[in-house]
């Protein structure tokens, strides 16, 4: 066992987190702990692990709106978000997606950071941010900051490109002129709960489509070929013309607890298809 | 800063229909705040000094037997007293092998960890499977036969607070704080396992967070193991389960297999047939009974059979009208599919085939409230949101308890009520203190309810909607045997007549003329004056008593035809329960009902893993209850007609919910989904032409 099993270090900067983390490639950085305490009865062996508290870290909050980017520091919950007017009127799709985490107990928790780290493939945050073409911001000691898209973040189930000693400092967005942005998730009930399929989409003449779904696949997934079958040929004649689109983008669903294979195939396309009509 | 005064009536459409029938509009629950704010005390927030901790020890898997246990281990952790091991074969996820005990919840758990128990793993049966109907002749005069499986699944109670037991024991004498639907049968078997008579321990009870049947089993294997361990150790003991022991081992609504076959005409006319049940009841030897037919409709000679199954799985308890809401589901449902296939209104063939006329009356305002009118015909529909309307229909028996209350009027001018019985949730509480202030003729706030300890007056367990209607009628004779003897009392101060002496809004009146004030009369009184009523074939007769209890609900909602997501818009439900006591608590009971059925309709589903036998969603994560954001406008309506005697009313309302939503998806989508819980991905197979 660790020596530091079951503790809590509890930094005051950005920097004495990382040497933290240097030290212990085992700790793991903890923001509003709202996926730790889910399973924490259940998983008694994330009892003896060693945690990196960050929810007193004022370095890591704020939001910051200059002429091409929006920053979200690594701390910046969901409340933050819908509470922000500027979201309301720039990105409502981040409002909408904020919205529908868990309950507002959870949403004035919750960070957007941590809904990337968990990489849990139905997470709400990060198919929106995915949409809104995010940049995720690591940091570690001993290489400093390094720069990944979020839609290449990921490589697996619960897989992606964060080194066991970096830490998310902060999001970045590009601003744009969206002239499209919608949020959609289904899920069992209207309130807490977690979907069973989920996808954001954004439109901008610059940019085109942007278009992640959630709960299809290992991990959330940007839909490169969908984007371009819709840039090319705009919406087709009815959701099955997705198909090939969709199998291309790794939409692969599966049963689980939350809903059937087959019910989700068929569902992400019907939705996307809808939103465009 | 905005008014913060709750409205005293809800602005309700129907409100007009039934003013006038309560005995009070306006009262709170008396101990909503003392709930709310988290002074209400239950009996899982007992933990006396000094107490030792109990917990079972349990089976992981559907089936399999222990092969190797290192109680040496467990009983090696610090702070553990005893470990004990009582059986080798777990038959049920959840299943107790035995127990441990110590001296606090973290010692118990590093324990049952370093038990380290391997496990051999049998095969598990995990449902009921699909029984094969025989086959019967179709029945004579049919022009038509519909045949059809309809299923439910298992449904746990998932009451707010946990089964459990905490035991004060001080040596010669213990207070058992239980966590029950029966204060008094709460006691069964304490005796033996504390080693001390009835005269010397006694069951508090007086807040109970839920039970819908599950906790009328008498003390209890919680009770029980709890009470042997405090007196082998002399200690208090607490024994209470976590949400997942909730949901595997304190019982359930069992799953159940409908398979009809009957005959109708082309008018949709129902001649008979033959309807087969089976009930899931896991590994215990029945319980697993459906209620359909239900004899509120006319549905010809029906032969019935019903078979219980076991697989398994922890045994079912009673739930809230047992056995009614998988059997309504289903009759609901295949009378719709009969009205549909003959092209009939569902309502006007409700109308043809009640039993009751009483019935027919709340149909036409029920279409009315829900604007029936508005419906389109299954199956027409073509656009993304499908509007949907459906109707259920209940009834209840009351069925007579003995039941004793005591009141007492103290020369402080308090008056005290005072019944041994339990309130589960219901309002119990503030509906005796209600009756009591009426008949007395007192204001409700010199009332005080002692409530939930079995030194009280005895009452009966809460099942069966027996609480209200028996202990109201003891209490009702025991207000009326007071006000005598108060009045005689204070007549021979005055010097007047008795009979010619009131209680006027707690003026003591003669005529007109007020005598003394209350808080006079009780001061004269110099000692405390009670007295006593029972429930009785004279109490039945005194106060028409007797009665049964009815309604239907109406359900407006909408299928999205994309996703198969059901949104519920309005359920109108109307209940008679006889006369009113309080139109706040009533109106609850049937909104919660009404809440209970929509989520067996929509959500709940005890899974059980087909490989492991394990139920795999044993927390409030993955086991779905209906949230607030489901929920939608529940509109209940307390009828009008029949308002003698106080009828049953707590069962009542859960049994129409899931057949009347069941109805209005078919109304919708255009088939009918057969299997509960209504999901997304059966609905959309059921656009799709294919039955779920």
């Amino acid at each position: 066992m660790n020596a530091d099993a079951g503790t809590i270090a509890m930094p005051d900067t950005i920097d004495e987190a990382l040497d933290a983390m240097a030290a212990n490639p085992d700790l793991i950085p903890v923001a509003g702990a709202t996926d730790l305490f889910v399973h924490w009865p259940e998983h008694l062996e994330a009892h003896e692990r060693s945690y990196l508290d960050l929810s007193h870290l004022h370095e890591l909050r704020g939001i910051t709106f200059t002429e091409e980017t929006i920053t979200l520091g690594a701390g910046t919950s969901y409340w933050d978000v819908i509470r922000d007017p500027r979201f309301r009127d720039e990105l409502p799709i981040l409002v909408n997606a904020a919205r529908t985490v868990g309950a507002v107990q959870i949403q004035t928790r919750g960070t957007w950071a941590g809904n990337i780290a968990n990489a849990s493939p139905a997470a709400d945050g990060v198919p929106a941010l995915m949409a809104c073409d995010a940049t995720v911001h690591l940091a570690s000691a001993a290489r400093g900051e390094t720069t990944v898209p979020l839609a290449d973040f990921y490589l697996g189930y619960k897989q992606m490109r964060r080194e066991p000693d970096e830490l998310i400092t902060r999001i970045t967005l590009p601003r744009r002129a969206y002239d499209f942005q919608y949020f959609e998730k289904v899920g069992a009930r209207n309130a807490q709960t977690i979907a069973k399929v989920g996808v954001s989409m954004t439109h901008a003449a610059e940019s085109g489509w942007r278009i992640a779904a959630a709960s299809v696949a290992p991990v959330t997934l940007r839909c490169r070929n969908l984007e371009a079958q819709l840039d090319d040929e705009g919406r087709p004649a009815s959701p099955d013309d997705f198909e090939s689109a969709l199998q291309a983008d790794g939409v692969a669903p599966i049963d689980d607890i939350r809903s059937t294979a087959a019910y989700r195939s068929k569902v992400i396309a019907c939705i996307i298809w809808h939103a465009l009509a | 800063m905005a008014d913060r005064t709750m409205p005293s009536r809800s602005p309700l459409p129907n409100r007009p229909m039934n003013d006038g029938i309560a005995m009070s509009d306006d009262a709170n629950r008396l101990d909503g705040v003392a709930k709310v704010t988290g002074s209400a005390k239950y009996g899982r927030d007992v933990m006396p000094k000094n107490g030792v901790f109990v917990s079972f020890i349990r089976c992981p898997w559907g089936h399999a037997q222990a092969r190797s246990i290192d109680e040496e281990a467990a009983s090696a952790v610090a702070g553990v007293l005893e470990v004990e091991i009582t059986g080798r074969e777990g038959r049920y996820h959840g299943e107790p092998i035995g127990h441990i005990a110590a001296e606090s919840l973290a010692a118990l758990r590093r324990a049952r960890s370093a038990l380290n128990i391997e496990w051999d793993p049998e095969d598990a049966d995990t449902e009921i499977g699909s029984p094969e109907a025989s086959h019967d002749d179709d029945p004579d005069g049919a022009d038509h036969v519909l045949e059809a499986v309809y299923t439910t699944p298992v449904q746990t109670h998932s009451s707010l607070e946990t089964h459990g037991t905490s035991i004060d024991h001080m040596g010669d004498r213990a207070i058992i704080y239980a966590s029950t639907q029966g204060t008094f049968s709460a006691r069964e078997g304490m005796d033996r396992v504390l080693g001390m008579p009835q005269s010397r321990f006694k069951v508090v009870c007086e807040f109970v967070g839920g039970g819908f049947g599950s906790k009328l089993n008498g003390a209890g294997k919680e009770g029980l193991t709890a009470g042997r361990i405090a007196a082998k150790y002399g200690r208090p003991a607490w024994l209470f389960c976590d949400r997942a022991e909730e949901h595997l081992d304190t019982g359930n609504r069992p799953s159940s297999r409908t398979h009809v076959r009957i005959g109708y005409r082309d008018d949709g006319t129902i001649v008979g047939g033959s309807v087969r049940t089976w009930g899931g009841v896991g590994v215990a030897g029945g319980g697993g009974g459906v209620v359909m037919p239900s004899n509120r409709y006319d549905l010809g000679r029906i032969r019935k059979q019903h078979a219980d199954v076991r697989f398994n799985g922890g045994g079912p308890r009673a739930f809230r009208a047992p056995g009614h809401p998988q059997g309504a589901f289903a009759e609901e449902l295949m009378i719709d599919e009969v009205a549909t296939a003959t092209g009939r209104d569902p309502l006007e063939l409700r109308m043809k085939l009640d039993r009751e006329d009483e019935r027919r009356s709340m149909y036409e305002l029920g279409a009315r409230l829900i604007g029936w009118k508005r419906r389109q015909p299954t199956g027409t529909q073509a656009s993304v949101l499908r509007r949907g309307f459906g109707i259920g229909s209940t009834s209840w028996n009351r069925f007579p308890a003995r039941a004793d209350a005591e009141v007492v009027i103290h020369p402080d001018a308090s008056v005290e009520v005072r019944t041994g019985s339990q309130d589960i949730g219901t309002g119990q509480r503030t509906a005796m203190a209600i009756v009591v202030a009426r008949q007395l003729g007192v204001p409700l706030d010199v009332v005080h309810v002692s409530i939930g300890d079995s030194s009280l007056p005895a009452g009966p367990a809460s099942g069966g909607s027996v609480t209200a209607t028996n202990t109201s009628l003891a209490m009702l004779e025991a207000a009326d045997n007071l006000k005598e003897t108060f009045l005689e009392r204070i007549a021979a101060q005055l010097g007047v007549v008795a009979g010619a002496l009131k209680i006027r809004e707690g003026d003591i009146m003669q005529d007109d003329r007020r005598m003394m004030t209350w808080q006079e009369a009780c001061a004269a009184l110099g000692s405390a004056v009670s007295g006593r009523g029972s429930r009785s074939r004279r109490s039945d007769r005194q106060y028409s008593g007797s009665g049964h209890s009815m309604g239907v609900q109406f359900v407006d909602l909408e299928v999205d035809s994309e996703t198969g997501v059901i949104h519920l818009n309005r359920i109108v439900a109307i209940q008679s329960c006889g006369r009113v006591i309080c139109r706040k608590t009533a109106e609850s009971q049937i909104i919660g009902g009404v809440i209970q059925g929509l989520s067996f309709a929509l959500f709940e589903d005890k899974l059980l893993d087909r490989n492991t036998g394990a139920m795999v969603n044993p927390n409030l994560e993955f086991y779905r209850i209906a949230g607030p954001a489901d929920m939608p406008k529940i509109e209940p309506v307390l009828w009008e007609g029949n308002q003698t005697g106080i009828r049953p009313l707590g069962e009542p309302p859960t049994i129409p919910t899931a057949g009347a939503i069941a109805c209005a998806v078919f109304n919708a989508v255009g088939s009918p989904v057969r299997d509960l819980p209504l999901r997304p991905d059966r609905v959309l197979d059921a656009i799709e032409g294919g039955r779920s």
